[in-house]
Order: C-alpha cells, then structure tokens, then sequence
C-alpha cells in the first residue's frame, strides 16, 4: 500500500483521475451485480477492495488537483478546489 | 439526496470536432431511448417496486444512467467546440444553430424536443421491468446504430462504453424479474402472474420478501 501511495504522488493529473475512474468503475459495476446477488461474498470482497484502493486515490486526486466531491474541499486551497478547476465536460478534465 | 462526483464515469477527449455526427449523437441526450429517458424512467418507477432489491437496482442503474447523459452531454459539447459559423452550416447543424447556438438542448437526432411520453411509469412492477428490459435494448440498437455512422475512434471508444452497459443493464433487470418471478410463484394463485399487482395490491404474507403497502 505505501508503495501504490508513492506512485500515486508521481502521476500525472490523467494518469492518476484514470486510477479513480477505474476502481469507481468497477464498484458500480460490482454494486449493480450485489443489487440482484445481496449474498454473493466473493462479489463483496472485490467491492471493498476497490473501494478502498477508488477512496486512496481520490484522496491524493484532491489533495493534488481538486476535489471530485465537495466534501473533499479543505480551506487549505479555498473554494477554488472545487469550483475553479475543470470540469468534467472539459476536454482538458480528462 | 444526490451528490455530484466532479469526473465522467468514462473519459471523453475529443479532438476532431464533427457537428453532423454531434446532431446524430444528440439523440442518446433527448431523444426517445436516450439518457435522459433512461434516468427518469428507473429513477421515477423505483418509489413503487415491490422488493428492496428492486428498489436498489433501480435507483443504481437510473443514477448510472445520469452519469451516461453526462457524457453523451460532453461528447456533443466536444464535438461542437470551436467551430465557426460557416463549418457549422457546412455541417448540417444550422437549424440547432440557430435556435440553441452550441448550447446542450434534449432533442432527438430529428430535432423533436425531449418528451416523457417517451417512458413509462406504470406503478406495476412486472410492467415496469418489461419495459426497462426493452428500453436497454433499445438504446442498445440505438448506440450500435451511431457505431455505424461514426469512424472517429475517439467517438467510437465512448459509444462502445456506453453500449456494453445497455447489455449490462439488460442482464441486472433480466435477474430484477425473476426476482419478482420468484415471490409470484408463491402467490395463492401461481398459475396467473397478472393476479396481483405487486406494486399495489396487498400481498399474502406467504409472499414473505415482498413490501406490504397495507
């Protein structure tokens, strides 16, 4: 996990939203399967994992680039966290 | 309540603008199997459904589908962005032009405003399901149809995404009915499916996983 963490703090802005994107990709895609499966264990296993790596990586996304949710807006850097950086429609926010 | 997650569930990056191919993707925002549907179809039939787990995978599938409008949004804003006057008419996109400029507007790709006339709400689960079955089949014919007009790559990734989770969605709502199947089976009239409506009628209480609305 400390490794993962330091190779999140060298990756481009891409790179690192692309890291994101994926494990939240796969948790809503593992969430719609639970939806209908409640008691699959493997299935829940492999949200939890995602999930935690997905909440790893948006954390070092919004300390570095910005919020992606709006709890993730600190005082630190100012409403501009979340409101002044792209936005997802933007080709340059992805 | 709903939260906004500031990136699109899949990337958009377009770099070669294409206002004709933009007027055709426009009818997965507003036409009548687009997104917009979609999301307000699920997201309108979730209150009545019988079961939690209909309830689940209505309200995830329908936020999901929220997620898709957002990108069929930023692919035709992309594929709009910096055009002058003269491509735009070039184009075919005049009539939008003139009234939407590159504005995102919910029409369909034959320039008929979003309707809910397009999607139902029937307040009877077995009805909904069969129409949410049918819906992501078509907007699956719809996107295998902008698979054929399109040849930007850029495009296509995009379309492909959003095309396997129509099938996806198909697959959860296929396993959201027998689901439902399973309790009707239970009822003290097994062999007429339409005896109750499970949205509505109070259910017998061998009929043990479904809501009672008593």
């Amino acid at each position: 996990m400390a490794m993962q963490s330091r190779s999140l703090d060298k990756m481009e802005r891409a790179e690192l939203l692309r890291v994101v994107q994926m494990h939240q990709f796969a948790m809503q895609d593992l969430a719609l399967y639970l939806d209908t499966h409640p008691t699959d264990e493997t299935a829940l296993e492999h949200f939890m994992q995602h999930k935690a790596l997905c909440e790893q990586a948006s954390k070092v996304f919004a300390a570095r680039f910005g919020a992606l949710k709006m709890e993730q807006t600190g005082t630190e850097n100012g409403w501009a966290a979340w409101s002044n950086t792209p936005w997802p429609w933007d080709m340059e926010a992805n | 309540m709903f939260q906004y997650e500031k990136a699109l569930q899949y990337p958009v990056k377009i770099t070669r603008p294409n206002a004709r191919l933009a007027k055709a993707i426009i009818s997965q925002i507003g036409g009548p199997d687009g997104e917009l549907g979609a999301s307000m179809r699920y997201l309108n039939q979730r209150y009545t459904m019988p079961m939690r787990e209909l309830q689940g995978i209505l309200t995830d599938i329908g936020t999901e589908e929220l997620g898709h409008l957002e990108m069929v949004s930023a692919l035709v804003y992309q594929l709009t962005k910096g055009l002058t006057p003269e491509q735009l008419e070039a184009q075919g996109f005049t009539d939008y032009f003139v009234d939407h400029t590159t504005g995102i507007y919910p029409i369909a790709a034959s320039g008929v405003p979003f309707s809910a006339a397009t999607f139902q709400s029937t307040g009877d689960a077995l009805t909904d399901l069969h129409e949410d079955l049918a819906a992501e089949q078509k907007a699956r014919t719809t996107y295998d149809n902008l698979l054929r007009l399109a040849d930007d790559p850029d495009v296509r990734d995009v379309i492909r995404f959003l095309r396997e989770r129509e099938i996806v969605h198909y697959q959860r709502f296929g396993e959201g009915l027998r689901l439902l199947q399973d309790q009707l089976v239970r009822s003290p009239q097994p062999e007429n499916p339409y005896a109750y409506n499970t949205s509505f009628d109070p259910m017998p209480r061998r009929m043990n996983r479904m809501r009672n609305n008593m």
